[in-house]
């Protein structure tokens, strides 16, 4: 087990070396120089000069990604003279945009998609697993058909159609509810649920298709194995074949595609957020790539790929505890 | 200005501070026989329109909070770096400039526009009568939050904190003017380590005093000052990057509260003395600015009447905007007009070299299609001149004469029966590509043979801004900084200006009649000047055709129910927050 996370996480660390040079490449790649969208109309090149050297940008590429890494684990210093700005590790850089530091970017932003990505992750888990598995104990009946045709509705629903439904009929038509609007937890827990149920929802009923369609496949196939019908047939509950046997055995496939779902869902949910008018990391992550700010980018994308990998190193670890057929060496 | 692109790069870089004359005043001067000048009374006032206080707005009480919803926080607050419209609008309730642009609502419903004072007694003394120095004067009883006097040190202070390389972001022009070159900041760069507090070229005499210098006459210096580049900066105040987010007030607001990205609250400040101030109001007690609301909830949320205390600056959303248009109720509640943004079909005049093919694209273009295509008659008006309705001096006038729908015929006969093939370049939007493909079957009309050819959208500009380019004609978008032309020719039609990279002249216009006629108009005051530029205007459609003039630019937005004194600024081109009240 040891030895597995240490490689695991080894792994981990080489694809999150690989992804920020690939990321700074690629904003090297692009034909665009950020000086211009932080200097106004009629500037000139003395001025753009200036910016390059504040920004660094005239060095070597790969002196800037060294600089930029060592930003994070040791922290730098900006700028020059009078305008010189420490930026303690883990220091992510200044944003081009409004020359805040992208560490307070996301310290704001992060609370509003991780409080997106759990809930809603909660909420699809709930609704799909339970929606699969009953569909499959009650094969055949009419609350399997229902399960099955409304998964299929929702795998086919766009999540800015189903939002935008949702939002109508919940704040614009009745004013059931108030536009959403971000409280943080820690002031007021209700005001910061009810800010996030219509988010949660407009997720967690289109993923949660996916969970119920793959635990219902799984279920069915795991109810038709020797093993589920040899302890039925030793006379146990149908109950506990069920909970304790089949969906024990069944569960693996679902524990990845939930794994790989809160990861995704932490990276940023982009539509959703911007639907709902919420500034998470998702729509951090479009604005800061369409505006060339190049410090923001990066952060965003190394905080998604972190979630996205360390989703994965969990969800093979839940692999072993769960199914011990499973050698994680 | 800058131009304006067809996405969020219009939101960033869009300058503002343009100003528009609305009072028709009808002064032919006999210069054309298809339209009238539209001038206002006086394009600069006096000291007496300098003086505060501000009439009231009708109906106008005091009280309550205002909340503005918007999709990204101001990118800038800091004077020196403030240069889109939107952000000027904001800042023009927390700070004051030397001088500022007065609309005077008439009975009639339309707004007449001066230049006044306003940190200043008056617009400016041309102290030489050759516009190489100007003088402002204080007023008496300026103060800034904190209760103390406000200097004309401070002011100086301001303009030499714009020279630093870390205030790029704003408008250059009095750097420019002062140091007599483009490259404003190649040897003084402000007042940080160690460099002067006072730059050079200016002066200041006593508290109340301050002079500008320049090495050639700069006529425009008023208009310029009513750019925030004037706006007072105490240097113990100067928190650098920090004073980005939470500059000094000399207005009626302050920042109570800012939380990037967030939210922004301005709350009175009790030291500001209205009657020094001919322009502002201080109606509500608090404006709360709430970010993250893009377009589409904005619309909806004003559209359906949440908050009847509501107020944006954004645009309704444009799959709405036609049904919004046509309903009464919500038209109530809105405001539309031109702003200072027009947009051009530009043609490339180093490749399409023959006058009579520019003639004829200007003949044979569907506007009406071009205008629909962008949402209908929210998106602005036909238009046919250079420069906006929004400009002084602006003249109405076709120097074609044909509908707005074009007349193919009439372009095919100047053409002559052949055809002629042209390359269009535009952005790969989806928008972008339904107008090329309306722009290749109109003009097919005419005998024109269009090729099409996408452009990355991000990249647009700088592909049409590159001399070299290899394409006959694009569409691009020009708005001016002040309301003169001089701010709308020179730098999209004088040949002076072009550069291997970063054209705004992306006609690529260089006529040598042209450009003498535009030194002999720059060294007019801006009053004799401003007729001058729309007779240019004229002569060059009418002559040259380098561009074919497509709409002039429409603001169209909502507000809520319980707000009053809502009116399209000429000076942003968006709700001017400090007029607004509450009605209950």
């Amino acid at each position: 087990m040891f030895r597995f996370l240490i490689r695991r996480i080894l792994l981990a660390v080489l694809t999150l070396f690989a992804i920020s040079v690939v990321a700074f490449g690629l904003f090297f790649a692009v034909p665009a120089d950020p000086a211009t969208t932080m200097c106004a109309r009629g500037c000139d090149q003395v001025t753009k000069d200036q910016i390059h050297a504040r920004l660094h940008l005239d060095d070597p590429i790969y002196v800037q990604y060294f600089d930029y890494m060592k930003g994070i684990f040791v922290g730098r210093e900006y700028g020059a003279g009078d305008w010189k700005r420490d930026c303690p590790a883990p220091c992510l850089g200044f944003s081009f945009r409004t020359d805040e530091p992208v560490m307070d970017i996301v310290k704001r932003s992060l609370p509003i998609t991780v409080s997106i990505a759990i809930g809603a992750w909660i909420f699809e888990l709930l609704i799909g697993v339970t929606a699969g598995v009953f569909a499959a104990l009650r094969r055949g009946t009419v609350f399997d058909k229902l399960a099955i045709s409304l998964s299929l509705v929702g795998a086919a629903m766009p999540v800015f159609f189903f939002a935008a439904i949702l939002l109508y009929v919940f704040v614009f038509g009745t004013g059931i509810l108030p536009f959403p609007e971000y409280v943080p937890i820690s002031k007021n827990p209700l005001a910061w649920a009810g800010a996030f149920i219509l988010p949660w929802l407009s997720l967690a009923l289109i993923n949660a298709a996916n969970h119920s369609r793959l635990g219902r496949a799984q279920m069915l196939e795991t109810l038709s194995e020797d093993f589920i019908r040899t302890a039925r047939a030793k006379g146990l509950r149908k109950s506990k074949v069920s909970l304790r046997h089949a969906l024990r055995a069944a569960i693996n496939p679902i524990v990845t595609m939930a794994g790989l779902s809160l990861g995704g869902l932490l990276g940023g949910a982009v539509i959703t957020e911007s639907v709902f008018g919420m500034q998470g990391l998702g729509m951090q992550t479009v604005t800061a790539a369409r505006e060339l700010n190049m410090p923001l980018v990066m952060a965003t994308v190394l905080i998604a790929t972190v979630f996205i990998v360390v989703a994965n190193i969990v969800v093979d670890v839940a692999y072993a505890a769960l199914d011990p057929r499973v050698r994680l060496s | 200005m800058k131009r304006r692109n067809v996405a969020a790069i219009a939101a960033t870089l869009s300058a503002a501070l343009i100003v528009a004359g609305c009072s028709k005043n009808k002064g032919d001067d006999g210069a054309g026989d298809n339209g009238q000048y539209e001038t206002r009374n006086s394009l600069i006032g006096t000291a007496e329109d300098s003086k505060g206080p501000a009439p009231e707005m009708p109906g106008g009480r005091k009280g309550g909070t205002i909340t503005f919803l918007q999709n990204n926080d101001f990118a800038h607050l800091d004077p020196a770096k403030v240069y889109v419209s939107t952000f000027s609008a904001t800042a023009n309730l927390i700070y004051r400039p030397l001088t500022t642009y007065k609309e005077t609502l008439l009975p009639d419903g339309s707004i007449e526009m001066r230049l006044v004072g306003d940190l200043a007694v008056d617009p400016g003394k041309n102290v030489k009568n050759d516009c190489t120095v100007w003088e402002f004067t204080l007023k008496d009883g300026l103060k800034y939050e904190d209760g103390s006097p406000i200097k004309a040190a401070d002011i100086a202070y301001g303009v030499a904190r714009a020279f630093a390389p870390e205030a790029a972001a704003g408008p250059h022009y009095i750097q420019q003017w002062l140091a007599g070159d483009k490259n404003y900041n190649a040897t003084y760069k402000g007042p940080y380590n160690g460099g002067a507090k006072v730059p050079p070229g200016v002066t200041v005499d006593g508290d109340k005093k301050i002079t500008f210098t320049f090495n050639s006459p700069h006529c425009d210096m008023p208009f310029a000052a009513a750019m925030t580049t004037t706006a007072p900066v105490p240097e113990a105040k100067d928190t650098k990057e920090a004073y980005d987010s939470v500059p000094f007030s000399s207005g009626p607001y302050k920042i109570k509260s800012h939380t990037r990205g967030t939210s922004m609250e301005l709350v009175r400040n009790e030291h500001w003395d209205p009657s020094t101030d001919a322009t502002r109001h201080q109606y509500p007690d608090s404006f709360v600015w709430k970010f993250g609301s893009d377009i589409v909830a904005t619309t909806n949320r004003l559209k359906t009447d949440e908050d009847p205390n509501m107020a944006t600056y954004a645009g309704v959303d444009p799959a709405q905007s036609a049904a919004i248009w046509t309903d009464p109720a919500l038209r109530k509640r809105s405001i539309a007009g031109s702003t200072q943004f027009v947009w051009y079909l530009n043609i490339n005049t180093q490749r399409v070299t023959d006058v009579n093919v520019r003639k004829a694209l200007n003949i044979a273009f569907d506007k009406t299609h071009y205008q629909q295509l962008n949402g209908g008659p929210p998106a602005g008006e036909i238009a046919s001149t250079v420069m906006s309705p929004t400009t002084a001096g602006y003249k109405k006038f076709d120097a074609f004469g044909v509908p707005p729908a074009g007349d193919p015929e009439k372009a095919k006969t100047l053409l002559g029966g052949k055809s002629v093939k042209l390359t269009y370049a535009y952005g790969n939007t989806p928008v972008g590509q339904q107008i090329a493909a309306a722009i290749k079957e109109d003009l097919a009309k005419a005998g024109f043979d269009i090729e099409l050819v996408a452009v990355d959208a991000e990249r647009y500009y700088d592909v049409i801004g590159d001399k070299a380019n290899k394409y006959d004609f694009y569409i691009s978008g020009w708005g001016a900084d002040w309301p003169l032309g001089s701010t709308i020719i020179p730098p999209t039609l004088d040949g002076r200006e072009i550069t291997d990279q970063g054209n705004y002249n992306s006609a690529y216009f260089d006529n040598a009649e042209v450009k003498t006629e535009i030194d002999r108009i720059m060294k007019l005051p801006v009053e004799q000047a401003a007729p001058e530029w729309a007779k240019l205007d004229q002569k060059i459609m009418t002559d040259y055709a380098p561009v074919v003039p497509l709409l002039y630019d429409g603001a169209f937005s909502l507000y809520g129910s319980n707000i009053g004194g809502a009116y399209l600024s000429k000076v942003s081109g968006c709700v001017n927050p400090a007029s607004l009240f509450l009605k209950s």
